[in-house]
């Protein structure tokens, strides 16, 4: 039987603390993935999701259920990546590539993909990565949100608090502003071309 | 600007562009800024370009990581059950996961091994007679180093034999005060029973739970995938109506050009 987040909740506050690792096996990847976006680092973002879990567990008591479980996650987490930002603020957001291992690769490519896909699926990711991470931390909290959290605008505005209308801007102004970097480095006018 | 009902859409606006792009506008909104994107070469480009760069943000993907956090209680083992009337949380650390050369072994495991570590040792202290090396070192006699002098009387046969004796004697009454060798309890079997019963259980539990995340992934994924086709396909149409519009124009005016006296 799956429990709901909400019925896990409320075991763990009555001190069940593998229905709590059961909400921590649901949610680990989405607030690793936010983590590792908003912050660029692999090793940092294990750090955030850890200390994220951490908090939430120790928190749970006062967690009154006004918001979902998840958005309440969400929000501990993109304080926690605030707070490392705000902390490496003079440092680089992206993080070096790190030297290919074709090996790796190999072993980590789908079924179906060739090594060739593989690496320009890789050489895509780094430079989308190096793109976003030109923009301000608002803008790029508010696409990542958007894009690969699948969140509405609402959600957005209450997780960042800001109004709605202020989230629809981040979004236009940071998407304008990856789409030129995304031109600078030649990616987009070459899926433009090859659409044509 | 273009207007639909009390629905107006002002060019080069941006919010309402991503209302649109996302499909988060009524439907009001949509038909109007649908309509306007269609004879407007700059917003259609705009879209457009809007579109392509979403579809490049899909390629980045964090890397795929053995996260596996867990929370455990510092004191599990002495912890007493916790009353449902007071449901304080004890504190506790949410443990990474370590490499797998250095992770802790599942408690039945562990319990497995000591069980055959302790047999082993029993096997062995019993066929050398049932002394440990404990045992002997505490019965023979503490010597201290001196240094040694001529005048110093050198050992007989017969101390030798003596001591030798005195050994014989005291080896032979460690013997029969030996203790049976101890048979694992019925007990410990059974509490190893229920440690691996409750591991798998653990561990199963934990599949299902991967296995449903997964199959949500996909659907969350599916979904948007289809969303993006129908959006996608919603612009391409409108372009096409657009496109036939302006064609239907261009074939309007060539058949009745302004000067021809066919011109209603």
């Amino acid at each position: 039987m799956t429990w709901t987040d909400e019925e896990l909740v409320a075991r763990s506050q009555r001190g069940d603390v593998d229905s709590f690792n059961e909400l921590i096996i649901r949610w680990e990847r989405p607030i690793y993935a936010l983590a590792y976006r908003v912050i660029g680092r692999d090793e940092e973002a294990r750090d955030v999701c850890q200390e994220a879990f951490l908090r939430a567990f120790r928190a749970l008591p006062g967690f009154k259920g006004q918001a979902k479980f998840s958005s309440w996650l969400y929000r501990i987490t993109l304080n926690l990546c605030r707070d490392w930002i705000r902390r490496q603020r003079r440092a680089p957001v992206s993080q070096m590539p790190e030297d290919t291992d074709v090996l790796e690769m190999a072993a980590a490519r789908g079924p179906v993909e060739s090594i060739e896909d593989l690496v320009a699926r890789r050489e895509l990711s780094a430079v989308v990565e190096e793109a976003m991470a030109v923009l301000p931390d608002e803008q790029r909290t508010a696409i990542i949100l958007k894009e690969y959290h699948g969140m509405t605008f609402q959600e957005i505005a209450d997780l960042q608090g800001c109004p709605l209308s202020t989230v629809k801007t981040r979004l236009y102004q940071g998407l304008s502003v990856l789409r030129r970097q995304l031109e600078r480095s030649g990616r987009l006018q070459a899926e433009m071309v090859k659409r044509v | 600007m273009s207007q639909l009902g009390e629905t107006t859409f002002r060019c080069g606006d941006g919010e309402a562009l991503m209302t649109y792009v996302y499909g988060e506008s009524s439907p009001a909104e949509r038909n109007a800024i649908a309509a306007h994107v269609a004879r407007c070469v700059a917003c259609a480009g705009e879209v457009a370009a809007i579109g392509s760069t979403r579809e490049e943000l899909a390629a980045w993907t964090p890397p795929f990581q053995p996260l596996g956090f867990q929370v455990t209680r510092r004191d599990s083992l002495t912890a007493e059950p916790e009353s449902v009337a007071t449901p304080a949380i004890p504190p506790a650390t949410v443990l990474r996961p370590a490499a797998w050369w250095n992770r802790p072994l599942p408690a039945w495991a562990q319990m497995a091994a000591a069980v055959v570590i302790f047999a082993s040792g029993l096997a062995i202290g019993t066929s050398r007679g049932g002394t440990s090396a404990a045992a002997v070192a505490r019965d023979v006699p503490a010597v201290t180093l001196a240094p040694t002098s001529v005048t110093q009387p050198a050992v007989t046969h017969e101390d030798l034999a003596r001591v030798e004796q005195r050994l014989s004697g005291e080896l032979a009454q460690l013997r029969t005060a030996a203790p049976p060798p101890a048979e694992p309890t019925t007990a410990m079997m059974q509490r190893v029973g229920q440690m691996i019963a409750a591991s798998e259980a653990r561990q199963q539990r934990e599949l299902e739970f991967r296995t449903a995340q997964i199959v949500r992934d996909f659907s969350n994924r599916r979904q948007i995938d289809l969303a993006n086709i129908e959006q996608r396909f919603g612009a391409t149409a409108v372009k096409v109506l657009g496109n036939q519009r302006d064609i239907n124009s261009l074939a309007q005016r060539v058949a009745y050009p302004a000067s021809s006296p066919y011109v209603p």
